[in-house]
């Protein structure tokens, strides 16, 4: 009996205790809606409030970014690739959405020489804290990411002078790449004469957006600048947020980011019945591939053995493996939207036929029948490299293209990648690219496959690809540089340091609701611009 | 006659659990008879086919069969199971009676070395171990040995102690049995019954593990089908191919549960106040 009347105090206690958190939790959810807000306000400041929050709640936008990098200093790393995504930095020289080049910082420009260009500096435009922008502040802001930047000698800048109101640029060597070179994000101009130490998180440009708060791996928070040159953005903030690829579809889906760049081509699926949801594709400029290493020693330094592996791959299957519809197979260096005659380039193909000559021809033969081929009595055993991170479809199937073939491969799943890469120790490693870098494919071309290019991870040297690289660079009018980029692509072609596999789409996802009037750009380190309107 | 029935009941589900641990079991270790597919045989034409009557289960992103790659996969998960808390009882549990029936310093040091090793989080420890010595079955093998072995230890060393004043083994002792003789007749058999627990429950754990590190890409090498990488695949095509998440998933968590359960009855067989 006491055993049950304690059992139904307990009881009671606990009904009690249960009832006074209910009645706590009640109070505190009120506080926070917009209804408690609006009554403690006033009958009189009722409709002030309402309105204020509706103009707030229009003028500003979350959006998650094609890839989030980590700073903001355009002298250190891709940290200008984030500037120019956010509309806060500008060049002074840019490329529109048709992929020509348009002045931003500059409104006039020549060729003097082979090796001299005069850059007139726009006037009247002011840096976000109102500081004017010189000439002498352009040239400071250039040379620091020329010398900060480990891409910076790229540019084969041998000097830049003030003229006036020209900056007055000496190359090094005749560099027809140089004007597509100053569209590089990593040259965008910030306020040398503001405090430099702040430079990676706030630093200070000409953009219709400035930068007001930026938490590492976080978000990057933004407002209109007052002091911009152009019109005034009437998306007056934006909040860049920190989203991985696989999940920005279901973050606009639910409301928690009203733009996205570059989300997961195979959750694209879900968008199906939303709306209000616009996806938005341009054909893109990136392209994804392999890279062989050819470095001595390694079995894939014989060209035939590349080749070989080239012919076994059907870029068809894995075009729908990997963009579900949303990318197209490659086989030149450039994906044929590019502009660079790419058709004409007789590029990689599958053929099951010739890829089994050209590995007998290497010398590659299963002598003991076990489905593998072997040369001098030793197996040949490929290890195709990727982050542990990465889906490892692409992979699979490339494994068994090739195991098809009869070449033994291995997948090797590594946490860190980067360092296998920089070593050069890998026998297939993959790769994803941005094909024109700078509105010019000069620098992908030269940082990737000329000899001790600073991305030249699989040590490829060609001296035709070298002295067809030189022509290019000397070559001033379009028609020979296209000739020069032809020529290019059919030896990297031919001789297969790489397999290119797909070009991507360039994939936008917006909000329809919240943001208007959107230019989508080939290249996707161009993104925000001060034209978006605030919805329908 | 209540108590009869208790442990009738008992029995009952015991036989149960380790039948359908006994199934899944064989239906891996035989997959090569009952799948209908080759789980490695890619068909590029029905890429991320839906479940049908051609295949059970649907199509991953590579066109192969889903069914047989759980069958095949159970081989991999179960045996990295099996053989992670077979090699970790064996080792704790000689270690544990060891350190508890010698005593004194041999004792001191096993023992401080256990509280070192377990101060650290096991499974965080397993992965910072794989993450250093690379990927793959067995490094994830030795890893999770690694940490997985201290909790025999104890568990047996408590049990040795409160048995090792026992006037058996004294009279085992005076008897002149050797050191291991004692440990091997007259230990072992009162010890190892009651971890029997404790193994079973492990196994689902394991599985667990396993399937975790697999699923952050730690564990089993593409394209080799284990049940946790096959998650990990089919994250990206959650919304398009919700099968390849679920087939593979519902099958881990109903061995986790069997193993789990296995285990309970287990000891509630073993509990000598039924």
């Amino acid at each position: 009996m006491k055993r049950k009347m304690f059992a139904m105090f307990l009881c009671g206690a606990l009904a009690i205790s249960l009832t006074a958190c209910g009645s706590d939790n009640k109070e505190t959810k009120g506080a926070d809606t917009k209804e408690t807000k609006v009554e403690t306000a006033g009958v009189a400041n009722k409709d002030e409030t309402e309105e204020s929050e509706a103009i707030d709640k229009d003028s500003h936008i979350n959006m998650a970014l094609f890839t989030y990098i980590e700073g903001l200093d355009p002298a250190e790393g891709w940290g200008g690739w984030n500037l120019t995504r956010c509309g806060v930095g500008e060049t002074l020289i840019t490329v529109n959405e048709n992929m020509e080049f348009e002045g931003q910082l500059s409104d006039q420009w020549e060729q003097i020489d082979d090796l001299t260009y005069r850059v007139h500096i726009r006037q009247g435009v002011k840096f976000s804290n109102g500081t004017e922008l010189t000439p002498e502040i352009a040239k400071a802001s250039l040379e620091r990411s020329i010398e900060l930047n480990s891409r910076g000698g790229a540019l084969k800048v041998a000097s830049i002078e003030v003229d006036g109101e020209n900056l007055i640029f000496t190359t090094e060597e005749p560099f027809s790449a140089f004007i597509a070179n100053l569209t590089e994000p990593m040259y965008c101009i910030i306020d040398t004469t503001a405090d430099l130490s702040e430079a990676a998180s706030k630093p200070v440009c000409t953009g219709p957006y400035m930068i007001t708060d930026y938490v590492s791996e976080e978000k990057i928070e933004m407002a209109a600048n007052e002091n911009y040159w152009g019109t005034v953005p009437a998306i007056k903030t934006i909040t860049a947020l920190n989203i991985g690829s696989d999940t920005k579809v279901e973050a606009i889906l639910a409301g928690d980011i009203d733009l996205a760049q570059g989300a997961n081509n195979t959750t694209l699926g879900q968008l199906e019945g939303a709306g209000n949801i616009d996806l938005v594709t341009v054909t893109g400029t990136r392209e994804d591939d392999i890279t062989f290493n050819c470095m001595e020693g390694n079995p894939l330094s014989d060209v035939n053995l590349r080749q070989a592996l080239s012919y076994a791959t059907d870029r068809e299957v894995i075009a729908k493996i990997a963009g579900n519809g949303y990318a197209k197979p490659l086989g030149t260096p450039f994906p044929a939207t590019v502009g660079y005659d790419s058709e004409k380039v007789e590029g990689q193909t599958y053929d099951a036929d010739k890829a089994a000559d050209l590995l007998l021809e290497a010398g590659y033969q299963d002598s003991d029948g076990n489905g593998f081929v072997e040369k001098d009595g030793e197996e040949l055993v490929i290890t195709i490299s990727l982050s542990s991170s990465s889906s490892p479809a692409v992979s699979e199937a490339l494994k068994d293209m090739w195991e098809t073939l009869g070449v033994h491969t291995e997948i090797e799943m590594l946490e860190n990648i980067k360092d296998k890469r920089t070593e050069g120790s890998f026998d297939v490693i993959f790769g994803g690219w941005q094909t024109v870098n700078a509105g010019d494919g000069q620098y992908y071309l030269a940082s990737r496959w000329q000899t001790g290019g600073v991305d030249n991870y699989g040590n490829y040297s060609s001296e035709a690809f070298d002295s067809v690289m030189k022509k290019l660079d000397e070559a001033f009018d379009q028609e020979s540089r296209v000739a020069a980029f032809v020529e290019a692509q059919q030896i990297l072609s031919d001789e297969c340091p790489n397999l290119w596999l797909y070009a991507n789409d360039n994939i936008t996802l917006v909000n329809t609701d919240k943001v208007s009037n959107i230019t989508m750009f080939p290249i996707d380190y161009y993104l925000v611009s001060p034209e978006w309107g605030t919805g329908k | 006659m209540k108590t009869k029935t208790r442990r009738k009941s008992r029995y009952t589900s015991f036989y149960f659990c380790l039948a359908c641990a006994v199934l899944f079991t064989l239906f891996s270790v035989c997959a090569g008879y009952f799948a209908p597919y080759d789980p490695l045989k890619t068909d590029y034409g029905s890429l991320l086919a839906a479940p049908s009557a051609v295949h059970v289960c649907g199509t991953d992103q590579l066109g192969r069969d889903l069914f047989s790659r759980i069958l095949y996969g159970g081989r991999t998960s179960l045996l990295i199971a099996y053989l992670v808390t077979g090699i970790v009882s064996v080792f704790g549990i000689f270690i544990g009676i060891i350190s508890g029936q010698a005593g004194g310093i041999a004792d001191e040091v096993i023992m401080r070395l256990v509280d070192v090793l377990i101060a650290f989080p096991g499974n965080i420890f397993t992965l910072a171990m794989v993450a250093v010595m690379g990927t793959g079955i067995q490094n994830l093998v030795i890893a999770m040995c690694f940490t997985g072995w201290t909790k025999y230890a104890r568990a047996s060393r408590s049990l040795v102690l409160s048995i090792k004043n026992e006037n058996y083994i004294i009279q085992a002792k005076l008897g002149g049995a050797s050191f291991f003789k004692v440990i091997w007749r007259y230990i072992m058999p009162n010890v190892v019954p009651s971890l029997l627990v404790l193994m079973a429950q492990d196994i689902g754990n394991k599985l667990l593990t396993v399937a975790g590190l697999s699923l952050l890409g730690l564990g089993s090498k593409p394209p080799t089908p284990e049940w946790g990488f096959m998650l990990s695949e089919g994250r990206n095509y959650m919304s398009e191919a919700p099968w390849l998440l679920l087939f593979p998933g519902v099958v881990i968590l109903i061995n986790v549960i069997i193993f789990n359960l296995l285990g309970d009855s287990l000891r509630d067989i073993m509990d000598p106040h039924f």
